[in-house]
Parts: structure tokens; sequence; C-alpha cells
């Protein structure tokens, strides 16, 4: 059995022991935080890929996923980043977006959200988010194919969305390319 | 007091391995390639306009993705991957050392009974004060208007005015031979609950607390006769409230390094302690 002075000392290096480790696993956390405008996620993440922009507190960068088949549809991929030391609510139904077909012809574009699932959320301070969005034209216009599109998200970062922010257009045009593949990709 | 400590140590569990997976996690951002992205993720432009959501058939229990794009996503959902964190109640877990003076003036009397005989005996601090030292545990929770509760234990030992002198005071072993008496050790326990307020400049934070609770000192007295050793514990346990001023910097979003120092409302028992705070939100959520 074990003295109560050898017992306070060993307990006493277990905290010890503790706090080292904490202190190097404190370096590895420190370092996973989203830094302000390096449009880059957590160590290892790849940059945000296309377009940027910085709206209040977030880093937003917006790149399209393109279709080789004729569609209705335009797909974008949308990084964001939270550069404050507070959340942020992000949303996503504060977008606005429109697109140009191959005609040359402007049309509105929706987000596609069939299940209702796309609504204001908190991002956590200095931490980055993605979400691919689906971008329909409105049941007027069917164009054959998007050309480009263009996506205001001077009101993605909520609490900007009831001031009259200045819009924050950030566009993507199909690349010329035959085989597509999708911007950011190498 | 042991329910309270039983509580914490609990609550303590839950909070590193919580921290241990955020770390394994990749730390801040896990972006929205969670859950079950592996499954099909969406290359270059196969999906879009596409309908994605009657593809493959998912086997058993796991769920196979078929694209990342919101409204095709069989298995994730928006917001999956990002907005979790910020849900997450605002909770710290703290490692760390203090330093604080107490009364030592502890008295004890007791009886060993040896085969030879019974001998009583009386113990008395040399000294009035003392100093202990250990490590101590923390949790707290972070709430709205800059509020935060939380728990705290402290375990350590006497460093300094541990000396304790040790009198027979009587014994019917008639002529045979005293023991050898000794008291030395003196172990400090000590915890209860914590309410603070606190203020945000930059990456400093300083906030005013009361800790309330209870502590407790032991004492071991050993009686030694022969190859017989029997060992008496004391323990003297009291109430305390305890003002501090405590200072955090923020070394990363999620830690920081604390500084605190107080004293008992008599100005006698000072506290002086530091620690390495573990928190599950980012600068704990702006609260």
């Amino acid at each position: 059995m074990l003295a109560p002075e050898r017992v306070a000392r060993s307990r006493i290096a277990a905290v010890a022991l503790a706090l080292c480790a904490g202190a190097a696993g404190a370096a590895a956390i420190g370092a996973c935080g989203y830094r302000p405008g390096s449009f880059r996620g957590a160590a290892g993440r790849a940059s945000f890929a296309g377009q940027r922009a910085t709206v209040g507190c977030l880093d937003v960068a917006v790149a399209g996923r393109w279709s080789p088949t004729p569609t209705v549809a335009q797909a974008v991929q949308v990084d964001f980043g939270n550069r404050c030391d507070r959340p942020v609510v992000v949303d996503f139904t504060a977008l606005r977006a429109v697109g140009r077909d191959d005609g040359g012809r402007e049309h509105a574009l929706a987000i596609h959200d069939p299940r209702r699932e796309i609504h204001p959320l908190s991002l956590e301070a200095r931490t980055a988010g993605r979400e691919v969005i689906e971008l329909r034209a409105g049941a007027a216009g069917q164009p054959a194919r998007m050309q480009s599109a263009c996506v205001d998200v001077a009101r993605l970062a909520s609490g900007s969305r009831g001031q009259r922010a200045a819009p924050r257009w950030l566009c993507v045009s199909r690349p010329p390319e035959r085989v597509v593949r999708a911007e950011g990709e190498p | 007091m042991t329910m309270t400590m039983t509580m914490t140590m609990t609550m303590t569990r839950r909070l590193l391995a919580g921290a241990v997976a955020l770390a394994a996690s990749g730390g801040a951002v896990r972006a929205a390639h969670a859950g079950c992205h592996s499954g099909g993720s969406h290359s270059g432009g196969s999906h879009a306009g596409s309908d994605g959501g009657g593809g493959d058939s998912s086997s058993g229990s796991s769920c196979s993705e078929v694209s990342d794009v919101v409204g095709h996503q069989r298995c994730g959902h928006f917001g999956e991957g990002w907005s979790g964190r910020a849900a997450m109640p605002a909770l710290t877990a703290e490692l760390g050392f203090f330093t604080r003076q107490l009364d030592s003036g502890m008295g004890a009397s007791g009886v060993m009974e040896h085969d030879t005989g019974t001998f009583a005996y009386d113990v008395a601090s040399a000294s009035d004060r003392a100093t202990a030292a250990g490590g101590a545990l923390r949790i707290a929770m972070a709430l709205p208007a800059h509020l935060y509760v939380g728990a705290e234990l402290e375990i350590g030992a006497l460093v300094s005015g541990t000396a304790a002198d040790v009198e027979m005071s009587a014994s019917d072993g008639g002529a045979a031979p005293a023991p050898t008496m000794s008291a030395s050790e003196k172990l400090y326990v000590g915890g209860g609950a914590v309410a603070g307020v606190r203020g945000q400049l930059g990456r400093l934070g300083l906030s005013a607390e009361v800790v309330g609770g209870a502590r407790d000192v032991s004492l071991s007295v050993r009686s030694r006769y022969g190859s017989c050793v029997l060992t008496d514990t004391h323990h003297r346990t009291s109430a305390f409230v305890e003002p501090r001023l405590r200072l955090d910097f923020w070394v990363s979003p999620w830690l920081s390094v604390a500084g605190t120092a107080g004293s008992e409302l008599d100005g006698d028992n000072k506290i002086v302690g530091a620690g390495l705070a573990f928190h599950l939100r980012a600068f704990d959520g702006g609260l």
C-alpha cells in the first residue's frame, strides 16, 4: 500500500503529465482554426476554389461544377470561412443568382431545395464549411445549357441581410475544354 | 462534496473525450465532407442537373452517399459538417496547478492499539499557517451575458507548515516501551462551485468570480512498534467562500491560458493558480 505522501506526489506528477500532454495537444488544436483571409480550410485542406470575396465575417469562394450534357441546372460549390471570433449565421436563403444560357438569355436562378432543408445556420468562429448547391432557372425558362452563372453573396453572412449591402457577385463560366472538370481540380 | 466531485469527474471524462474527438476531427474545419461522403463524391460535371437520388442501394445500416449536392444527398444534409459546433454548449475543461495558503492549525487525538497495549496521543501542528500545492481540474460553461458557472476540484498536499508534534498522553502499556509516533503527511482536497462574469478585450479575458465549497486536510499519524505499524488518518473539513480574479489569454480559438488569484473574505487564505483551458466552442461561442 502506498504511503499518502507518495500518493500525493504521484497525483501531482499525473497532473503535470496531463498538462504537458495538454500543451502538446493545444499546439495541434491551435493550428487548426480558420485563418481570416486565407481562403483555406483546416490543415491539409485545399484552398477555396473559384472566385473569392469577403462579406462581413465570411470569406467566401464560389466555383462551378459543369455537366458536359445539356442541363437546366447549374451546380456551384460554395466554400466559406468565419474570420471573426464569434459565430456567424450563414444564410443560403439570402443568396441571389442569375445565369446565362448558350443563347445569351439571362435567367434568374433559384437554389434547388426539394427537401426544404436549407435554412440559416450558425458557423462557429474560425471554422469553415462547404456546400454544393444546384441552381435552377424558374419554371418559365428552359435554357438548353447554362453558359455562366453569377451568385450574389453579399447577404450570405446574416446580419447583413437586413442592410442594403452592396451586391457581391461571384461568377463562374463554363470552361472551354471539351473534357470538363470542376474548377479547382488539378 | 463527494457527490460534487464525482459529478465533476464524470463531466471531465466526457469533456476530455470530446476534446480528443475535437482534435481527432482535424480541428476547426470538417468542411462539408463529413458523414458518408466517400461513397460517391461529386467530381466534375457529372452531377449537375441530374436527379442523383435513386442510384446505388445502401447495404445494411451503412449509408452509401451518392452526391454532395444539396437536395441530391442520400445520407447527408445541408449544414452537416460545419454547423454542428455552433450548437454545442460552451463548455471548458481546465487543467492546472495551484498554491494556496490556509490555516494549518490541526489538532487531533486518537488511540493506537498495539499488542503490548493501548497508547493515546495528541497531535498539534507546529505552525498556524500552511501552504498547499497541487493540481486543479475545472469544468465551466459560458452563459449569455458574459456569465459562467462551473465546478472545480483541487488535489494536492501541504508543502510547508506540515510539521506536527505528537505527544503520547496516556497509555496502558505498563512497562512496555512506547511506540514511535510521527505525523507528517497532509493531503489537501478541495472543491466547489464557481460562478463569475467575464469581460473580453481582444484575446484577453478578465473575470471576477466567486468559488464556494469545502476543503479537507488530512493528517496521517503513524505508530511504529517493532514490525507493527499502525496508521490513523484525521480530517479537518471546512467550508469556504473565495472571491477571485482571473485572467485568460486565448492562445487559439479553443485554448486559453489562465491565471487566477484570490483570497477568502477574511483576506488570510490566498490562492494563486494557473492552467490550460480547453474550450469546446471557439472563444466560448462569443458568449
